[in-house]
């Protein structure tokens, strides 16, 4: 699957301002295939709200965002995830009064053909259409290994479960580039490591091991991680983009984002000496 | 979970089915077959009574996929059910049009009203929206007093159903006629429900930030659970017109549509069995209300004026008070935990 | 968590018991002990029972005037058992529901009527008639509305009309003025300002009805809510169509609003005023001040209390020993009446048909209590309202209204009972397409 480092995600001079905060200043990046890319920064620095606009859900006064060559700036939300775009949220944001795999089932939204008259009338259609979106939702639970809680009302669950229910409903989705929302705010270290682990597991794709789901056949091959977490991230980024006060500071590898000194300051806040 | 002691599922099908065992199913027939032959040892009063539930479960059935479901509040339920009511006595009494070509004018009529009456929830969630929708109460009921048509303050007179010559003239026949469709409505509803649109209605009732990004179109979806809850309610509305046989506005007060949501909220909110446990329990308790009075009144003489007819919408009151307490998951929620503590017992765990 | 367990249990006990015991009382319930008791010796009560149904406003929004409605009749059938030992010694048993002013309780309650067995049924306001008399037209189960709407007696079916309706007090107040009071050329002209709701309306449709057969132009027709504070606006529109003759349709409050705008405006003293019967009451006269309604005229299909007629005194007394605070309801004396009436029609159901075919309840006895006892009514009422006799076509057993006016603060009557001619909404069809079949 070398389609070589073509662009995925333009985003040209983005400014978003709240009133008379500017959350996001002139931002430029590039988020090409076959890479994760992280974008850090401390907090306020305007990571969740580069997802945001990318999602739909914030209108930014300026710039354009480019999707496959796509303007989708200042497109509504649910036309964005049509595109191939999934997510996931910083606070977790699940359907509470559903099972996990409703959940994920709801995922499948876009990808599936009923009506309500199919629906409702249940038998014939829609009940092959539900047993053949259920397989692909089942080889998700289980790539997850989140079997035991697969019936269980998701407001019921702990957090790390949580997540990684959330994780699996932005995978149902068939996306072609997947933003993850600070996926290992609030977690111990195992529990970081389990999802960091998925994340890489989504990116190489799992081959024969899920032959018929082509999201984990095949892998997500581009991948957008906002965290705040340095770690983890150095540790599985192939990129790293750092913002600050809703600047771009930074853009390198994890190695030279490691020894640049705009970073450093912006993270030990040097410059209030 | 929620199943029976030693019952696996082999496929995803079996999984997904609603009746898993031969226990469901013969329970199942069994029931079908006791509501199908009611009319053999049921007087036409008993029958009256279950007649007035069915429609009310069409109507509930329909709010609960708004209400229940997507989450839209709607306070002008019993208006809808108007607009369906009275389109099937305009066409099948003055135009004299078939009895189900008035039965689906009425659902659609009721549907494309909804449909208006539900843009606004495109912007406004909750207690907003259900501001906005008692509007539609209101201007419901004030055009039917003021067209001609509808026979303004009078009402109009509605004829019997009737399919293909044959006349639903008996409280019987009529009880095969209004169990069928309700039937019908409760299984399209169980089936909408647990597929496609029913989880998109649910994700926007739980999380509509996350509904939308998940590729749910909020506009489509919030407008359609309002198109399909008030084509039930119109559905419903045709129903009471033929079996009432006579629409006079004052029949679809407001109080009529807080009533419907008390019983979408005791039976148990977004879940199938939940309209169904709610309008038997407000029905028959409306009906036991409509014995109390005259009882104590002939049990007990020597009771002060007026106490014992204002012992009947108090006792209501207390026991609707009572169930919101004890059980504010709905009545629904209560059966599945009996139907736990069934299949676990006599052991606790 | 005990605690929280036990009131959990408490709680499912109270619910299973509350439901549980209705039905069971309701099914052993009134038949045997109730009305079996009477305490004059002369006239043991050994003979069965004759079936009178009531659905009875007791609750709900209408409860203002159901309960006073269903207490009236209910006395009245306690003495009528107790004191005149029933229907040449049958009791009248009263099967009686409330129906909570819901159309759909009404609906089931006069299924349960017809299957308890009762004879006829009365409903005591035109919106329960109208939701039981479909039901009770198709299976020939004859009815009597206290109150009721034209449509429940056009076309003429099996629903009967104990009185006259809005629509009435209208052809009945504009008969009098035409005759009475109206002393200019030509054709005077009318105003209307109605309640938006059948009240209102009733009188409203008899207008149009009426108005070029009598002889009467319509200038103005205003609508007012049961709520309104002020009707500034519309009584100008109506003081600038200059009427001779203003016609409220409504019920006391906002009536004594449309007055009170009229003086203010100066319209009234000058124009003359009459008032349907749900209008003119003390309380119109309390809330708009005597002096401003000096001179109203109204109509109103019952006598007054303290009148002397044959009937007061025990009314009166029964009225005083069981429900002291209806005296001085009006109401409570129509739904008196009403029973005296439908012990009438027992009476001459019972002399004509014999018991045992009124014992059954079915087809047959509603057949003959409609054509031998309905229809063949010819009787006073003890002077409690007017006259009651079926004319064929026309279903109102009471034709009758009295004109009153505002006296020196005391409403007064200034005729005797005068008819109310029947209103040929027949000849409508555009308008009125429920009168004809």
């Amino acid at each position: 699957m070398e389609n070589g480092n073509q662009t995925k995600l333009r985003i040209e001079h983005l400014s978003l301002n709240f009133g008379g905060v500017h959350a996001l200043n002139d931002v430029s990046l590039e988020i090409k295939d076959n890479e994760i890319l992280a974008i850090i920064g401390p907090n306020g620095a305007g990571k969740t709200c580069i997802l945001n606009c990318i999602s739909g859900f914030y209108k930014p006064q300026q710039g354009e965002i480019y999707f496959e060559g796509k303007k989708i700036t200042r497109m509504r939300p649910d036309k964005v995830a049509n595109l191939g775009l999934a997510r996931t949220f910083q606070n977790i944001e699940l359907y509470t009064g559903l099972s996990s795999q409703d959940n994920i089932m709801a995922a499948r939204h876009v990808l599936m053909k009923q009506n309500f008259v199919s629906g409702s009338l249940y038998f014939g259609w829609a009940h092959k259409e539900e047993i053949e979106h259920r397989e692909l939702v089942e080889d998700i639970i289980d790539f997850l290994e989140i079997e035991p809680i697969r019936k269980r009302v998701v407001g019921s669950l702990p957090y790390g479960m949580r997540k990684r229910v959330e994780l699996g409903r932005a995978l149902a989705l068939e996306p072609k580039v997947l933003l993850l929302d600070e996926p290992m705010a609030g977690m111990n270290l195992e529990e970081k490591e389990d999802i960091a682990r998925f994340v890489v597991d989504v990116f190489e794709g799992q081959g024969v091991t899920y032959p018929n789901n082509p999201t984990l056949r095949d892998g997500v091959t581009c991948i957008v991680l906002v965290e705040h977490d340095m770690g983890v991230v150095m540790d599985i980024a192939d990129r790293i983009i750092v913002l600050d006060f809703g600047r771009k500071i930074a853009e390198g590898t994890p190695d030279e984002i490691k020894s640049n000194p705009e970073v450093i300051r912006a993270y030990l806040g040097q410059e209030a000496k | 979970m929620g199943l029976p002691c030693g019952t696996y599922n082999y496929s995803y099908a079996k999984d997904m089915a609603i009746l898993r065992t031969k226990t469901h199913w013969a329970l199942f027939i069994a029931l079908l077959i006791l509501v199908f032959t009611a009319p053999l040892y049921c007087d036409n009063y008993l029958l009256g009574v279950a007649n007035l539930m069915g429609i009310t479960l069409i109507a509930a059935v329909g709010l609960n996929i708004l209400l229940g479901y997507c989450g839209q509040l709607s306070i002008g339920h019993a208006g809808f059910i108007a607009v369906g009511a009275y389109t099937a006595a305009v066409l099948t009494g003055t135009f004299e049009l078939p009895f189900l070509v008035g039965l689906i004018c009425a659902g659609l009529m009721a549907g494309l009203v909804g449909l208006f009456f539900g843009i606004p929830s495109l912007k406004v969630k909750g207690f907003y929206l259900g501001i906005a929708t008692i509007a539609a109460q209101f201007i419901i009921i004030w055009f039917i007093n003021h067209l001609s048509i509808t026979g303004g303050f009078t009402g109009i007179a509605v004829p019997y159903a009737s399919i293909g010559g044959f006349v639903f003239d008996t409280e019987a026949s009529q009880f095969y006629l209004i169990m069928t469709i309700a039937v019908l409505c409760v299984f399209f509803a169980k089936n909408l429900a647990r597929t496609r649109i029913g989880r998109a209605f649910v994700a926007i009732r739980d999380n509509d930030l996350a509904a939308e990004v998940m590729g749910i179109n909020l506009f489509y979806y919030k407008l359609l659970a309002f198109f399909i809850g008030c084509f039930l309610a119109g559905i419903a509305g045709s129903l009471l017109a033929h079996w009432i046989g006579f629409m006079n506005a004052e029949q679809f007060s407001i109080s009529e549509s807080i009533l419907y949501i008390g019983m979408v909220i005791i039976g148990g909110m977004g879940s199938a069995l939940g309209p169904i446990l709610g309008v038997i329990f407000i029905r028959l308790l409306q009906q036991g209300m409509m014995f109390i009075a005259p009882m104590l009144e002939s049990a007990f003489p020597a009771l002060p004026a007026g106490f014992a007819s204002g012992i009947a919408p108090m006792l209501f009151g207390v026991v609707i008070v009572l169930f919101l307490v004890l059980e504010p998951r709905g009545l629904s929620h209560r059966w599945m935990l009996f139907k736990a503590s069934y299949r676990l017992w006599p052991f606790s765990y | 968590m005990k605690s929280r367990k036990l009131l959990t249990l408490a709680g499912v006990i109270f619910l299973a018991l509350a439901l549980a015991v209705m039905p069971l009382m309701a099914a052993c319930g009134p038949a045997p002990e109730e009305p079996t008791t009477p305490t004059t010796p002369t006239t043991p009560a050994v003979k069965g029972p004759l079936k009178y149904g009531m659905s009875i406003c007791m609750t709900g929004v209408a409860a203002e005037k159901g309960s006073p409605m269903g207490h009236g009749k209910l006395d009245a059938i306690k003495y009528i058992n107790e004191e005149l030992g029933g229907i040449n010694g049958h009791p009248i048993e009263a099967i009686w529901y409330d129906n909570s002013y819901d159309a759909a309780k009404a609906a089931t309650i006069v299924k349960k009527m017809m299957s308890d067995g009762a004879l006829f049924f009365t409903t005591n306001s035109s919106k329960m008639m109208m939701a039981s008399q479909e039901i009770a037209n198709r299976a020939g189960f004859p009815g009597i509305a206290s109150f009721s709407s034209p449509i429940c007696t056009n076309p003429p079916q099996h629903i009967y009309a104990q009185m006259p309706d809005y629509g009435d007090d209208f052809a009945a107040f504009a008969n009098y003025y035409l005759a009475n009071i109206w002393k200019g050329e030509g054709k005077p002209k009318l105003a209307l300002h109605l309640l938006n709701n059948p009240t209102g309306s009733g009188s409203g449709d008899a207008a149009l009805c009426l108005a070029d057969e009598l002889g009467i132009e319509i200038v103005a027709t205003e609508e007012h809510t049961a709520t309104t504070i002020s009707e500034m606006e519309s009584m100008t529109r109506i003081k600038a169509a200059n009427p001779d003759v203003l016609f409220i349709g409504s019920t006391p409050a906002p009536s004594a609003v449309v007055i009170k705008n009229a003086y203010e405006l100066g319209l009234y003293p000058g124009v003359v005023i009459g008032c349907a019967h749900a209008s003119f009451t003390k309380a119109m006269v309390a809330i708009a001040g005597a002096d401003i309604v000096e001179g109203v005229y109204g109509v109103f299909p019952t006598c007054s209390w303290g009148e002397d007629v044959p009937g007061m005194a025990k009314m009166t007394e029964y009225c005083k020993a069981y429900h002291p605070k209806d005296y001085g309801n009006m109401d409570y004396i129509t739904s008196w009446a009403e029973a005296l009436v439908g012990a009438e029609i027992l009476r001459l159901a019972v002399e004509n048909c014999g018991y045992d075919k009124l014992a059954a309840g079915d087809a047959a006895a509603w057949e003959c209590v409609e054509k031998n006892g309905i229809q063949k009514l010819d009787y006073d009422v003890e002077g409690l309202h007017g006259p009651v006799k079926y004319t064929a076509g026309d279903n109102r057993l009471d034709k009758s209204v009295r004109v009153f006016q505002v006296v020196s603060g005391e409403i007064t009557a200034v005729s005797g009972w005068i008819d109310a001619p029947r209103i040929p909404y027949e000849n409508f069809p555009d308008k009125f397409p429920w009168a004809v079949k």
